[in-house]
């Protein structure tokens, strides 16, 4: 029986088109989190209101944000999900090896959050759509809705999405390599959270900031960079403490 | 050509020694059973060469590369075990298309052939199968990858007997038509022992004996007589194992070559049988505390 | 943009479930999978595109489109508004328009401003002695227009004079409800939108009446005398 001989991209390939297979249930989970927060979004995702004795207005905002929001709570869970035992077995059921594995778990998670990416920021018009259907206003308040702005609003959306992606993976990741994480990542993020309450002794690491570095940031391609960079960062930390990992 | 190549190979887990120093060498396209009783470190071995496991000592070479994350051995390479586990989200009839994905040699008719033979469905789900037919599915897909290097870790866990002889059967006629290296590892030799050419027994994670079972059918001999006859004639041969029968008469089981040295000697006072190579197989790799009759005799 | 803060320890905790969920589950835990979830998926696609077309060619008759960067820019330019009215230099400009006048004639020697109207003494009347007494109570009312006008009949603050009094007459109390078609942040990030905080002086008309009163006569009551 003669030898294979291995195209390392090949096997990404298959791999790829495998777990679109394999992991297709990601996307109905995503369907179910997008429709929840479909519903939760229909009494509007937020309001204001101000009177001056006279006048009382209240505005209610119909928007994508919350769908969007949960688009990345899915992406971050999904993630995690697919770094565990048995996924990661089912791998190397078929031929792969470390490398190819991870690399192909992250052609899926892209995928998965460019789809992601494009229907939640779809969800929004659809929202604004039923509110304009079904509810007897007489005036609606529009902010622009340039259509160049979908585009630039699905691809940070999709940016946004592939970060917290990053961020469940290198986290499930790190509990695959030592289950102690189980404990040390809670520990951490709430010890860390009250610190953060506390206003005498600064958190190690102050989550406002590192919210504030990516959503303070008003060019898109400078946020392009700032995330390309965090999950080139957080996928090949993944991969490289994992390549001495034993498995099944 | 040798396929597999091992040099003081050894694996530990703390102080555990799951392998110690263990060289071994398998030839390409032989059929060789591991043999080792639970515990002897037969998993450890097959998953090191799989590539799963990373060695902690000593040299291992598979097609001619360290197998631990090793793409080319994975591609040339299938390790069916009972934990074989397959996306949940997948019938069994797309699991053997991604399977003929990945394994370049896969044999589709054969594998659809098998998958009617044994009456899948092909909308089940593997996870959903009973443990005798996930591994007859598992089975299935070892055969049918037709990998240069085949592994079956106790693959008839759950079959049930006609299965197994099928199993052994298929196996055999696919080997010859495709003849490949395939390690098989079970406790039950002898059922198939018939389509084995060697046999690799480990015990305690060291190497035991590695030779055509034909040696292995030759490597001892039973031998029954009166108890003080045998006991007298035995007192100098090397004894695999020895029972008292009711009548005041011993069996005893001598290595070929002591019963070679012995053949001068009066044996005609004896009775003379082979040993099966499965009893041979127990008899090597039992512990020193005797058999279990010693936790009865007490007294 | 600001609200997002407050979600980030509830994200951060939800995370954290999701995560511990996960990593203590004995049994692997795995997607759900659903039959034709391929359809499902495709359809969802299809819907949301097709809903997203159909948005933009919705007729425009209920939209009053809203120029984010507009957004609050009225709040400033009231105090401006009720600061030039006390200086007594309220004349038209771009935002502010003259929006009604009355004449009344008076006899007294005093006339006082009264409202019905708790929120009456907020500065609104502001009062201004003419050269010469032509018995005339001359009253304008100016307002600041509105970043969007919500109601197009609103009429704001009347006058009336009565019995020597003049009577402001607030306008019935009304309520306007109404949705804000917003982007979403990820959205406004990068456009710069504000997070579509309309102030109720982006919708409101601010009104200021200016009497003029003819020499020798005094208001009294809630007013203020321009500085000259």
């Amino acid at each position: 029986m003669y030898l294979t001989e291995v195209n390392t991209l090949q096997i990404i390939r298959k791999q790829y088109q495998f777990k679109l297979k394999a992991y297709v249930g990601a996307f109905t989970s995503l369907l179910v989190m997008q429709v929840t927060a479909i519903l939760f979004s229909l009494g509007g995702t937020g309001g204001m209101s101000s009177s001056d004795g006279y006048l009382y207005i209240s505005g209610t905002q119909y928007n994508g944000s919350i769908v969007i929001a949960f688009t990345m709570l899915w992406a971050f869970i999904s993630s995690i999900l697919i770094t565990t035992k048995a996924y990661r077995n089912d791998d190397f059921t078929f031929v792969t090896n470390r490398f190819t594995s991870h690399v192909s778990n992250i052609y899926f998670l892209l995928a998965a959050s460019i789809f992601g990416g494009i229907t939640a920021m779809l969800s929004g018009y659809l929202l604004k759509l039923i509110a304009y259907l079904f509810y007897n206003y007489d005036a609606i308040l529009v902010t622009e809705h340039a259509i160049s702005s979908i585009l630039v609003g699905a691809t940070s959306t999709i940016f946004y999405i592939l970060l917290f992606s990053a961020l469940g993976y290198v986290i499930g990741v790190l509990v695959q390599l030592s289950k102690l994480f189980i404990i040390l990542i809670p520990a951490f993020v709430i010890g860390n959270l009250f610190l953060q309450a506390g206003e005498r002794v600064s958190p190690l690491v102050d989550f406002n900031k590192v919210v504030h570095f990516y959503i303070s940031e008003s060019s898109i391609l400078l946020f392009m960079v700032k995330v390309s960079v965090t999950i080139l960062v957080l996928f090949s930390l993944s991969i490289f403490i994992t390549n001495r990992m034993e498995v099944k | 050509m040798s396929v597999i190549k091992c040099e003081k190979l050894t694996k530990s887990y703390g102080e555990n020694k799951a392998l110690h120093e263990l060289s071994l060498t398998v030839e390409e396209n032989k059929i060789t059973g591991l043999i080792g009783r639970n515990g002897a470190g037969k998993t450890t071995l097959l998953k090191i060469i799989a590539g799963y496991l990373r060695k902690s000592s000593g040299n291992i070479e598979v097609f001619s590369e360290q197998p631990f994350n090793n793409l080319k051995v994975s591609s040339n390479m299938i390790f069916v075990d009972d934990q074989m586990n397959f996306p949940t989200a997948l019938h069994l009839k797309e699991l053997l298309y991604v399977a003929k994905d990945f394994y370049p040699n896969w044999d589709m008719d054969l594998a659809e052939r098998l998958f009617d033979y044994f009456s899948f469905h092909p909308n089940e789900r593997h996870h959903r199968l009973s443990k005798g037919m996930k591994s007859t599915f598992n089975m299935i897909v070892g055969l049918a990858s037709r990998c240069p290097l085949t592994i079956f870790d106790e693959p008839t866990t759950g079959m049930d007997a006609s299965v197994r002889k099928d199993f052994y059967r298929a196996l055999l006629k696919d080997y010859i038509a495709f003849p490949r290296t395939i390690i098989l590892s079970s406790h039950l030799l002898n059922e198939m022992e018939d389509i084995l050419e060697d046999i690799l027994l480990i015990r305690k994670g060291e190497k035991y004996l590695h030779m055509p079972i034909s040696d292995v059918k030759a490597y001892a001999f039973g031998i029954r007589g009166e108890s003080s006859a045998i006991k007298e004639w035995s007192s100098d041969k090397e004894i695999l194992h020895q029972k008292q029968i009711g009548d005041g008469s011993s069996y005893i089981v001598v290595t070929n070559t002591s019963y070679k040295l012995a053949k001068s000697a009066k044996l005609e006072q004896f009775t003379i049988s082979p040993v099966a190579a499965e009893d041979v197989c127990i008899y090597l790799t039992r512990n020193e505390k005797g058999d279990i009759d010693h936790v009865f005799n007490r007294g | 943009m600001s609200d997002l803060f407050v979600f980030i320890p509830l994200i951060i905790i939800v995370m954290l479930a999701g995560f511990i969920v996960i990593a203590m589950g004995k049994n692997s835990i795995r997607f759900v999978k659903v039959p034709h979830i391929r359809w499902f998926l495709t359809g969802y696609l299809s819907i949301l595109i097709i809903v997203t077309v159909v948005f933009y060619f919705l007729p425009e008759d209920k939209f009053a489109s809203i120029d984010p960067s507009e957004l609050g820019a009225r709040e400033p330019l009231q105090q401006e508004f009720r600061s030039t009215a006390h200086e007594g230099n309220l004349s038209e400009t771009e935002h502010v328009y003259m929006k009604e006048k009355w004449e009344f004639s008076s006899e007294g020697k005093t006339v006082q401003v009264v409202s019905d109207s708790e929120a009456f003494d907020r500065g609104m009347v502001f009062a201004e002695t003419k050269d010469s007494n032509d018995g005339k109570i001359e009253v304008i009312k100016y307002a600041l227009r509105p970043t969007f006008k919500i109601d197009e009949d609103y009429e704001g603050f009347q006058v009336e004079f009565v019995d020597n009094k003049l009577k402001v007459i607030a306008p019935t109390q009304t309520s306007f409800e109404y949705p804000i078609f917003q982007n979403e942040f990820t959205i406004t990030q990068f456009t710069g939108e504000q997070g579509g905080h309309v102030s109720i002086y982006d919708v409101l008309e601010i009104e200021v009446i200016h009497v003029r009163v003819p020499k020798g006569v005094e208001l009294i009551g809630e007013v203020l005398y321009v500085n000259d």
